[in-house]
């Protein structure tokens, strides 16, 4: 009987895509890179998912070819010119229930500093399955034994305290599980330069009325936190004991490499920090400042050396990188890390 | 959702700060699953000035997975008749806030998070109060009947304005400008100094008429909890941070 039920889960991936100026972002292809790694394992096909305004031929053709080179096997496309705002639930959870109806997911995936925070709690409410943010992927080969459960594809989220962690096998749970992922850059497209087949779906139910969505927000401050939301890397600096930060942010700015963001931790709101989930977090000088955590996220604090009595393990840092004193903290130490860091993302 | 005595939650605080600035009545709810947990948030709620408190007591709720948690709660709300549900999105121990999302779906409201900003339309009228077969329902109530409001959201995306919203379940975003945020002094005020505090109220699945079985789920759909082992490597210099980070 359990085998029956294992075996009569529907192995289909759905990865939402986030795009840009009419292109996926970093982490959306990275996302469906990474589904196409375990769909492989998992024998399970996968949909890429992107919800549009409208697109000419040639829109399509932009935002439909990384899509196929990073992997997926289709796109299912929802056109409608409500999907021009903001990616809410209550506009765009109605083209994720049509692509859900279409094909059955075991997975839906969202990219990291995307919409998976707004639509991910509410498609899995209404497909009766659990939502898990900031997952990173456990996966065990055909010789390899692996953890407790069944599957060869698990999901590994981090708890907010840092001292554990869940795990979610998709063929225990039965149910299909909602997750974000952590941003990261795909090594090399892992698919061919092809027509990807894209299937429209046209059964979108209608937008509730008496509803309207109006953009508040600047230029300048919309592209500092696309920057920030899509980085692969992170940067916050803290402040020192004058209330200043402790390095000028724009000296790092200038030479880092693309895919790294930085900022004052003072700057950025928490929930818009609660909305990143980079690969790797360097953080100088000490701050309260938190973003979501991956399993395979990596916390480095370049700070003053602590003494014994500071708790780091409240911090959640993986790796200490200590200075002598404030003077030795300087930004030509830290540009060295950056110089390199962005080749190890 | 609590399991234990905890005080009342930074973001449930600012949730009820947010709402009591609106001029609306504030009813709070707190779903409990381990009898005997002292009221603690709910009544730092009620002292911070909550018009109501329920709590949904069930030993049931314990081992719920969200969706059966959503449930149980947008039964209890659904007989509240509240016309919108706050709830601090950063209030859940696993960073998740899959319950709201559940009740949400249950009730057929809008699910939206990330709110810095709540501003009423319309006027505030008496309406018709509690369902009048729970317990404390001849306390009556306020409702802000034909009431809607324009809501601001900040995400990473953007900030947003929408509206005229109603029947919708909003997530009051971690920080932001907040009018008339209730000091931690206030809430740590023993609950006597508030006069005339209204008592907290209980009720559990059986009012509810809701079967217990049906909110046990056979397992928990967040899947198993299991220890990390992180550990803290200090490294004296960039050269060796980049070599650590690129195994």
């Amino acid at each position: 009987m359990g085998s029956f039920l294992k075996r009569s889960v529907l192995p289909n991936i759905l990865v939402y895509v986030d795009f840009r100026g009419g292109r996926p972002t970093t982490p959306a292809l990275f996302a469906i890179s990474e589904a196409r790694r375990v769909s492989r394992m998992a024998g399970a096909s996968l949909y890429a998912v992107a919800l549009t305004s409208p697109l000419s031929a040639e829109e399509l053709e932009a935002l439909a070819r990384p899509i196929g080179e990073a992997g997926a096997d289709k796109l299912l496309l929802c056109e409608a010119n409500d999907f021009a705002g903001p990616p809410l639930d209550f506009t765009h959870g109605r083209g994720l229930d049509a692509a859900a109806a279409r094909v059955p997911p075991m997975m839906v995936l969202f990219p990291a500093g995307g919409a998976g925070d707004t639509l991910g709690p509410s498609l899995a409410a209404r497909l009766g399955g659990p939502f898990a943010p900031w997952c990173d992927f456990l996966t065990t080969d055909a010789e390899t034994t692996g953890p407790e459960g069944s599957g060869r594809v698990q999901l590994i989220h981090c708890r907010q305290d840092g001292r554990s962690r869940r795990r979610l096998d998709p063929l225990e749970i039965e149910r299909p599980i909602v997750a974000t992922l952590f941003a990261g850059r795909r090594s090399a497209p892992v698919g061919s330069a092809r027509d990807l087949e894209t299937e429209v779906l046209s059964s979108i139910a209608p937008i509730r009325p008496l509803t309207s969505v109006q953009l508040q927000t600047d230029r300048q401050t919309w592209d500092r936190r696309e920057i920030l939301s899509l980085a692969s890397v992170l940067v916050l600096i803290g402040n020192g004991d004058d209330g200043l930060p402790l390095i000028p942010p724009e000296i790092l700015r200038a030479g880092a490499p693309p895919g790294v963001a930085v900022e004052c931790a003072a700057d950025v709101p928490a929930a818009v920090l609660g909305g990143c989930c980079p690969e790797i977090v360097l953080k100088i000088g000490r701050s309260p400042a938190r973003t979501a955590r991956a399993p395979r996220t990596r916390v480095v604090l370049a700070a003053v050396a602590p003494t014994p009595a500071d708790d780091l393990a409240t911090e959640e840092v993986d790796v200490l990188w200590p200075f002598r004193s404030r003077e030795d903290l300087t930004a030509t130490a830290v540009a060295t890390l950056l110089a390199q860091i962005g080749e190890v993302s | 959702m609590v399991r234990s005595a905890l005080p009342l939650h930074p973001s449930d605080r600012r949730a009820l700060a947010l709402s009591l600035a609106t001029g609306a009545e504030v009813v709070v709810v707190e779903a409990v699953g381990r009898r005997g947990s002292a009221p603690t948030a709910i009544s730092a709620a009620l002292d911070a000035g909550a018009g109501q408190a329920w709590r949904l007591v069930d030993t049931a709720l314990q081992r719920a997975d969200a969706q059966a948690t959503g449930f149980a709660l947008a039964s209890a709300l659904d007989r509240l008749e509240v016309d919108l549900i706050l709830f601090g999105d950063d209030a859940d121990p696993d960073g998740i806030g899959d319950v709201p999302a559940c009740i949400a779906h249950q009730m057929g409201a809008l699910y939206v998070t990330g709110a810095t900003e709540l501003k009423v339309r319309g006027t505030t009228t008496p309406a018709t109060g509690l369902g009048t077969d729970l317990p404390g329902a001849d306390r009556g109530a306020s409702r802000a009947a034909e009431t809607c409001v324009d809501l601001t959201i900040e995400t990473n995306l953007g900030v947003h304005r929408l509206g005229p919203l109603t029947n919708a379940v909003v997530g009051v975003a971690p920080d932001g400008a907040w009018p008339g945020v209730p000091t931690r002094e206030e809430h740590e005020r023993p609950s006597h100094e508030r006069p005339g505090r209204p008592p907290v109220q209980v009720i559990s699945l059986d009012d509810l008429s809701i079967d217990p079985a049906r909110v046990r789920r056979r397992q928990d759909g967040r899947g198993v909890i299991e220890p990390s082992s992180r550990v803290l490597v200090t490294l004296q210099s960039a050269l060796a941070v980049i070599g650590l980070l690129r195994r």
